[in-house]
C-alpha cells in the first residue's frame, strides 16, 4: 500500500512539471567573440556584469562592453554591493569596478593557490572572501581575519556565502555549513544535524531571514540561521535535479540553478508544484550555473553559453497540464471564485485556484453533437457557466451539478452560438443567426438586427441596451424596446469581433483592422490604428484593472484608455506571431489575464508593469578630447577638449532590441533627436555651458524614462578671456605708440642732421665769401697782374677751381679723406699767395687712412680757423700740422696769440661737433695746452 | 614512473601531516561517444596517480595518447590532433579531494563523491563525480560512471560531424589502488 502510495507521488511529481514562467533568453556578443558565461551580478545603475571566459563584461542586454580582458586568467567569483562590483581572478587579484572603471583592491598569494569562490560585502562594509582551501578571509578595513577549520570552520573548502543578517553571514562548506560573524564560527550545521547532504554548494537569504542551501545531492533546504538548533526544512524530499549550483528566494518562489535541470523554480505555498523551463524536457543535458533576480524582479541565469535567460515571473505559460494539451483551447473563461474554465477539442475543463497544484482539472462532460466545439464560455455570478457550442446550442451547468441544454427548439436564435455574456440574470448568446436572449425568468426573446445575422460578440450595457458585434454591419445597438440601429464610424469598417465594457461604464470593439473603437452613443472613435497589435489579426478584448487587454496575432497589449498609452506585452515577453480563436482572453477575479493561444495558456499577473512602465538610462561614460571623464559632477572641459563623447545604455532585459533613446544638448541644439545607437558625438563645440540630456524608451510607446543629464562647460580658451583680451589691447597700444615715438624721433633727428647741414653748409659758404679772404684774394691777384699775368691767371683758375670744389661737396654728408685733402691744399695754396713763407702746412696722412670719411670742409674750416686767430709772421711763421693715426684726424698749431683778432664767425668747432654728433659716438676733442691747440676728429669708415 | 613523479609533486600541495599514499597497479579508463550516427569508443591502461587516505586527496592523470580503440586509425588521429589536441595538451588530469570523511583504510564498500579539478584539453572544470570504492587487503577498487560536455572544455566539433560525435561523452573509470606501503619522501 506504501510503494503504491510513494509511486503515485513520483507519477503526481512528474506530471505536475509542467508549467512555468516565460523564458526567452538573448545573446551576448563582445566583437565577433561569443564568450562563455559562467557568472553573472547585476551592478549598482542595473547593468548586468558577467564572468567570461574572455574577460569581464558589461552589457544592457544589447551593448556588450569588455571591462577587463581575461589576459591568460579566469574570474573565479562575482560579487556586487550597491554601486561596486568586486571580482576575482585566478591569479590572486580580487579587483573592485565601479562606473567602468576597475582598481585592485586586494591581491594574496593564497587565493593564487586557493581559488575565491564567493565575495560579499556586509552592511557594516567588511567584505568576506570565501576561498576553497583556505577557509574565509574577513576584511574589516585594514584588519585581516581568517576563518579556518583550524578555528572551528566545518572545512576549509568554502563553496559559497551569504549574508544573514547585519553582522553574521552563512558559509557553505564540503562538510556543512557554518554561521558566522567577523570574530569566529557562531553554529555549524552538519549532516549529524539533520542536513540531507554535507556538500553544500550554494547559499540564498529568503523571506524572514531564513537561509536556503542548495547541495549536492539532497537538493534545497532552508533553516533559520539565528536559531541555536536550527531545524532544517527540506523543500522536497525527492530532490531529482542534480546539484545546485546557484539558489535565489524569493518570497514565494525559490529558483535553483541546477546542474541537471536547468533553472528549478520551486512554489513554497504550492509545496512541490516545480515550474521547468521549456527545454528541460527536451535536453537531459541542460544545467544552469549561476542565477539573480534583476530589479524589476525577474530571474536571469546563464548555463556557460554565450546566452542569457531570462524568466518573467510575472507571466506564465502553461502549454500542457495533467497531460491535457492547452495550446488548441477554443474557449476560456474565469468564475467568480477564481476557477479557469475552458474547452478544447476534448471537452470543457476547469481548473480550481489558477493553476494552483494541489487541486486537480476537472472534466465537464456534455452530450453535445459530434465536432461541434465549443466556442463560449461565460460564468454568472452565483456560479453557474454557459458553454456555447458551434452546432449544438448552448449548455447552462448549475452549481449543483444538473445540465440544461438550450437550442433552436427552446427558442435560441440559432444553434452556432459564437459568444455569451451576461448582465442583471439575463443571458445573451451572439449566433449565426442574431442575437438571443435568455431573460432571468427563463423567457427567450430575439431582436432582429440587420444584415446577415452573424454577430461575433455581444455587450449587455448598463443602460439596458445591448451591442451587436457583426459581420459585415458594423456595431448595431439594440434598445431596451427592440429596435436596432447601427453604431457609425468614421471609416468604413463593417466587421467587429469582440467587445468589452471597461470600469468607466465605456464600450470598446475591434475588429480586423478597425484599432481599438470606443463606441458612443451612435458613433465610434477608433484609436491605435496600424499600432502593433492592430497591425495584424486581433482575436479579443478584455478590460482589465482600468486597461484594456488585447490579444492579437502580433502580440499581446496592455492599452491605457485614458491616457492612450499601450505596453505591447508581446514584443517584451516574446509572445508574438500567435494563433488563436475569438475572445480566448478572460479576467479573473484577482486581476490576472487569462489568454488562449497556439503556444498554451498564458496568465499574466496584475502587477504586471502596463503602459507608464519606464526604461532606465544610464551614463556609462564621457570622453573629451580622448579623455575619459568622470561621470558624476560636472565636467569641466579645455577649449581644445571640445570633441565630446557620451556612451548610455538603457539595461532593459525583457526587450533589450526594442530600447531606443531620445537625447538632447541644451545649450546648443534644443532638439530631441532620436537613435538607437549608445553612443552620441559632438565636435567643435564653442565655448559655454551645456547639458547633455538622454532617456530611454520602448518602441511603439511614447512614455519615455526620466532624462539623465550630464551638465559640461568647455571653457573659453585663455586668448579670449575679457583680461586676455585687455592685455592684447594694451599691447597693441603700446606697441604702436611705441613705433609712433620712435619714428617720430627719427624724423626729429633726421630733421635737426639737414638743419646742422644747412648750418654748416651756409657757415662754410658764408667763410668762403669771407669778405677779408676775398678781399685778400683779390688784393693778391691785383698784385699778381701787375708783376707776372701769367701767375695771375693761375691764382684765379687756383680761385675758381676752390669755389667749384666747395659747389660740389657742398651737398654732399661724407666725403673721402683724400678729397678733403685736396680741398685743402687748394685753400691753402690761395691762403699761401697771400701769406707766403708765414704760414706752412704740414700733411701726415698715411695711404690707407686716406679712404676713411669725414664730413666735407671740416679741415679747411679748421685750417682757416688757424690762420684767423694766430699770428703768422716771417720771424715766427705758423705751422699748420694734420696728421692721421688710428682712425682719427688731428689739426695743431702751436697757439700765437694775435695782436688784433679776426672777428669769429661763432661756429667753429662747435659747429663740427654738433655735426659730428649726429654721425658718431666717437667724440670730437679740443685740446689746448696753451702751446698747441689740437683737433681731434675721428674720421667714419666706408660703409 | 615519471609521471607517478609529476603527479606526487602536484600532490605536494595536500601533504602535510601523516599520510597513507597508495598509488595505481591497475586501470581501464574508457569513454563512449553516442551519436546518432555513429558510436565510438576507446579506452587507456595507462592511467596513473596516487590517493593519500589519510589526507582524503589524489591526483590521477592519462596520456590523451594512451587510448586505444576507435572504429578507424584515422579516427584516433583525429580525436588526438583535432578534438583533444594531445600535442599542446597531452594529459587528462583530474586531483581533488574525497568529500565523505571515511576511512578507506578499512575494507568494506563505499559509494564517495570526489570533487575536484578535471583538466581535459586544457581547459580546467571543477566536478563532484561519485564513484564506489570497494577496499579489501589488496588494495582499493574505485570504479565510475560519469559524463563529460564537450563545450565544457573547448572542444570543438565541426558541424558536418555532429551526427558522428556526441556532445556528451561517457566515461567509465576503473581503477585499482595497490595495498598499503610506507611513504616515502
Amino acid at each position: 500500500m506504501r510503494s503504491l502510495l510513494i509511486l503515485l507521488l513520483g507519477l503526481l511529481a512528474g506530471a505536475l512539471q509542467a508549467q512555468y514562467p516565460f523564458v526567452r533568453s538573448f545573446e551576448v556578443r563582445s566583437g565577433q567573440q561569443r564568450p562563455h558565461i559562467t557568472s553573472l551580478v547585476q551592478g549598482g545603475r542595473g547593468m548586468l556584469w558577467l564572468a567570461t571566459d574572455i574577460g569581464l563584461l558589461r552589457t544592457d542586454g544589447e551593448l556588450t562592453e569588455r571591462i577587463m580582458p581575461s589576459e591568460g586568467r579566469r574570474i573565479t567569483a562575482l560579487g556586487a554591493r550597491g554601486q561596486e562590483v568586486f571580482v576575482s581572478w585566478t591569479d590572486g587579484c580580487i579587483t573592485r569596478c565601479r562606473d567602468g572603471r576597475c582598481d585592485t583592491l586586494l591581491q594574496d598569494t593564497t587565493f593564487n593557490r586557493y581559488p575565491v569562490r564567493a565575495i560579499e560585502r556586509d552592511a557594516a562594509g567588511d567584505l568576506w572572501v570565501a576561498t576553497y582551501g583556505a577557509g574565509v578571509l574577513v576584511l574589516h578595513g585594514q584588519e585581516r581575519t581568517w576563518i579556518t577549520s583550524a578555528r572551528g570552520l566545518n572545512d576549509d573548502h568554502v563553496n559559497d556565502l551569504c549574508l544573514v543578517d547585519k553582522a553574521e553571514v552563512a558559509v557553505a562548506t564540503d562538510q556543512g555549513i557554518a554561521v558566522c560573524a567577523r570574530h569566529g564560527v557562531l553554529r555549524r550545521i552538519r549532516e549529524q544535524d539533520g542536513l540531507p547532504d554535507n556538500l553544500v554548494l550554494s547559499l540564498g537569504t529568503g523571506a524572514g531571514g531564513r537561509v536556503w542551501a542548495g547541495t549536492d545531492r539532497g537538493g534545497v533546504l532552508t533553516f533559520d540561521p539565528g536559531a541555536t538548533r536550527p531545524r532544517i526544512k527540506l523543500l522536497d524530499s525527492t530532490w531529482q535535479h542534480g546539484p545546485v549550483n546557484a539558489l535565489l528566494a524569493d518570497r514565494e518562489v525559490i529558483w535553483a540553478a541546477t546542474a541537471m535541470n536547468g533553472v528549478v523554480a520551486c512554489d513554497v505555498n504550492a509545496g512541490l508544484a516545480t515550474y521547468l523551463p521549456a527545454n528541460a524536457a527536451a535536453d537531459v543535458g541542460v544545467r544552469a550555473m549561476d542565477l539573480l533576480r534583476t530589479f524589476d524582479g525577474a530571474v536571469l541565469w546563464c548555463d556557460g553559453s554565450d546566452r542569457i535567460f531570462r524568466a518573467d515571473p510575472d507571466v506564465l505559460l502553461v502549454p500542457q497540464h495533467e497531460g491535457r494539451d492547452l495550446r488548441h483551447i477554443t474557449a476560456l473563461c474565469s468564475d467568480p471564485l477564481g476557477r479557469i474554465w475552458f474547452a478544447t477539442a476534448d471537452g470543457v475543463f476547469r481548473h480550481g485556484a489558477a493553476f494552483a497544484d494541489e487541486l486537480r482539472l476537472d472534466r465537464i462532460p456534455l452530450e453535445a453533437k459530434a465536432n461541434t466545439p465549443v466556442s463560449g464560455l461565460v460564468a454568472e455570478a452565483d456560479g453557474t457557466v454557459w458553454v456555447g457550442t458551434m452546432g449544438s446550442g448552448v449548455f447552462r451547468l448549475g452549481t449543483n451539478g444538473e445540465v440544461v441544454h438550450i437550442g433552436e427548439q427552446e427558442g435560441l436564435a440559432n444553434d452556432n452560438v459564437l459568444a455569451i455574456r451576461t448582465r442583471d440574470g439575463d443571458v445573451w448568446f451572439a449566433t449565426l443567426g442574431g442575437i438571443s436572449v435568455r431573460r432571468r425568468d427563463g423567457r427567450m426573446w430575439h431582436p432582429t438586427i440587420p444584415g446577415s445575422g452573424f454577430v461575433y460578440d455581444v455587450l449587455p450595457m448598463p443602460d439596458g441596451s445591448v451591442l451587436a458585434a457583426t459581420d459585415g454591419n458594423g456595431i448595431v445597438r439594440v434598445d431596451a424596446e427592440g429596435k436596432a440601429r447601427r453604431v457609425q464610424g468614421r471609416q468604413h469598417v463593417e466587421t467587429f469581433y469582440s467587445l468589452t465594457l471597461d470600469q468607466e461604464g465605456r464600450a470598446w470593439a475591434c475588429g480586423p483592422g478597425t484599432g481599438l473603437c470606443r463606441v458612443d452613443a451612435d458613433s465610434l472613435a477608433c484609436l491605435a490604428l496600424g499600432r502593433p497589435p492592430f497591425d495584424g489579426n486581433v482575436y479579443g478584448i478584455v478590460a482589465a484593472n482600468e486597461l484594456i487587454a488585447v490579444l492579437g496575432s502580433n502580440g499581446v497589449a496592455l492599452f491605457d484608455p485614458k491616457g492612450g498609452g499601450m505596453a505591447d506585452l508581446g514584443r517584451t515577453i516574446g509572445l508574438a506571431g500567435i494563433e488563436a480563436e475569438l475572445n480566448t482572453i478572460a479576467v479573473d477575479p484577482v486581476g490576472a489575464i487569462w489568454l488562449a493561444c497556439d503556444k498554451g495558456m498564458v496568465r499574466i499577473a496584475p502587477n504586471i508593469q502596463g503602459p507608464g512602465r519606464q526604461v532606465p538610462c544610464v551614463i556609462l561614460g564621457v570622453e573629451a578630447g580622448g579623455e575619459t571623464m568622470p561621470t558624476e559632477g560636472p565636467v569641466d572641459l579645455r577649449h581644445d577638449q571640445n570633441f565630446v563623447r557620451f556612451r548610455f545604455a538603457g539595461p532593459y532585459f525583457a526587450s533589450p532590441g526594442s530600447v531606443r533613446f531620445q537625447y538632447r544638448l541644451t545649450g546648443y541644439d534644443p532638439t530631441i533627436h532620436d537613435t538607437r545607437d549608445r553612443e552620441v558625438s559632438f565636435s567643435r563645440l564653442p565655448a559655454g555651458r551645456y547639458s547633455f540630456e538622454v532617456r530611454a524608451l520602448l518602441d511603439e510607446e511614447g512614455l519615455p524614462g526620466p532624462w539623465i543629464a550630464v551638465p559640461f562647460r568647455v571653457r573659453t580658451p585663455w586668448y579670449r578671456t575679457p583680461w586676455a583680451i585687455l592685455g592684447l589691447v594694451v599691447a597693441a597700444v603700446s606697441a604702436l605708440s611705441l613705433l609712433i615715438r620712435s619714428r617720430e624721433a627719427r624724423i626729429r633727428y633726421r630733421d635737426r642732421v639737414e638743419k646742422e647741414k644747412a648750418r654748416f653748409q651756409l657757415d662754410a659758404l658764408r667763410s668762403q665769401v669771407n669778405p677779408h679772404f676775398l678781399f685778400n684774394s683779390f688784393n693778391t691777384l691785383i698784385e699778381l697782374i701787375e708783376e707776372d699775368q701769367s701767375k695771375a691767371v693761375e691764382h684765379v683758375e687756383q680761385l675758381s677751381e676752390f669755389f667749384r670744389n666747395i659747389l660740389q661737396v657742398r651737398d654732399k654728408d661724407l666725403i673721402p679723406l683724400r678729397e678733403e685733402l685736396r680741398l685743402l691744399d687748394t685753400y691753402f695754396y690761395l691762403e699761401q699767395r697771400r701769406f707766403g713763407e708765414r704760414i706752412a702746412l704740414r700733411t701726415q696722412v698715411p695711404e690707407e687712412q686716406r679712404e676713411l670719411l669725414l664730413p666735407p670742409l671740416t679741415l679747411q674750416l679748421l685750417v682757416e680757423n688757424a690762420i684767423k686767430h694766430n699770428a703768422a709772421t716771417m720771424a715766427r711763421p705758423l705751422v699748420v700740422e694734420v696728421s692721421a693715426l688710428d682712425g682719427y684726424i688731428e689739426v695743431s698749431n702751436p697757439i700765437q696769440e694775435r695782436k688784433a683778432a679776426m672777428p669769429s664767425t661763432g661756429f667753429g668747432v662747435q659747429s663740427i661737433r654738433q655735426r659730428y654728433a649726429a654721425l658718431t659716438e666717437l667724440p670730437v676733442s679740443v685740446t689746448n695746452d696753451g702751446v698747441y691747440f689740437r683737433v681731434r676728429i675721428p674720421l667714419i669708415p666706408k660703409p | 614512473m615519471r609521471t607517478l613523479l609529476l603527479v606526487l609533486s602536484l600532490l605536494r600541495t595536500f601533504l602535510s601531516v601523516g599520510q597513507d599514499l597508495r598509488s595505481i597497479e591497475r586501470s581501464e579508463v574508457t569513454f563512449v561517444s553516442e551519436a546518432s550516427m555513429e558510436r565510438i569508443s576507446a579506452a587507456s591502461i595507462q592511467c596513473s596517480g596516487v590517493i593519500d587516505l589519510v589526507q582524503r586527496t589524489f591526483a590521477l592523470q592519462v596520456p590523451v595518447r594512451s587510448f586505444q580503440g576507435f572504429n578507424s586509425p584515422l579516427q584516433r588521429e583525429h580525436f588526438n590532433e583535432n578534438y583533444l589536441e594531445s600535442g599542446k595538451y597531452p594529459n587528462i588530469t583530474f586531483k581533488g579531494r574525497v568529500i565523505e570523511s571515511l576511512d578507506l583504510s578499512k575494507p568494506g564498500t563505499y559509494r564517495v563523491r570526489a570533487k575536484g579539478e578535471l583538466s581535459v584539453h586544457g581547459v580546467m572544470r571543477e566536478r563532484i563525480i561519485e564513484c564506489t570504492c570497494v577496499v579489501t587487503e589488496d588494495g582499493i577498487r574505485v570504479t565510475s560512471v560519469f559524463s563529460v560536455t564537450l563545450s565544457d572544455h573547448a572542444i570543438r566539433v565541426p558541424r558536418v560531424v555532429q551526427t558522428k560525435v556526441a556532445s556528451v561523452v561517457n566515461v567509465k573509470v576503473d581503477i585499482r589502488f595497490g595495498p598499503h606501503r610506507s611513504a616515502k619522501r
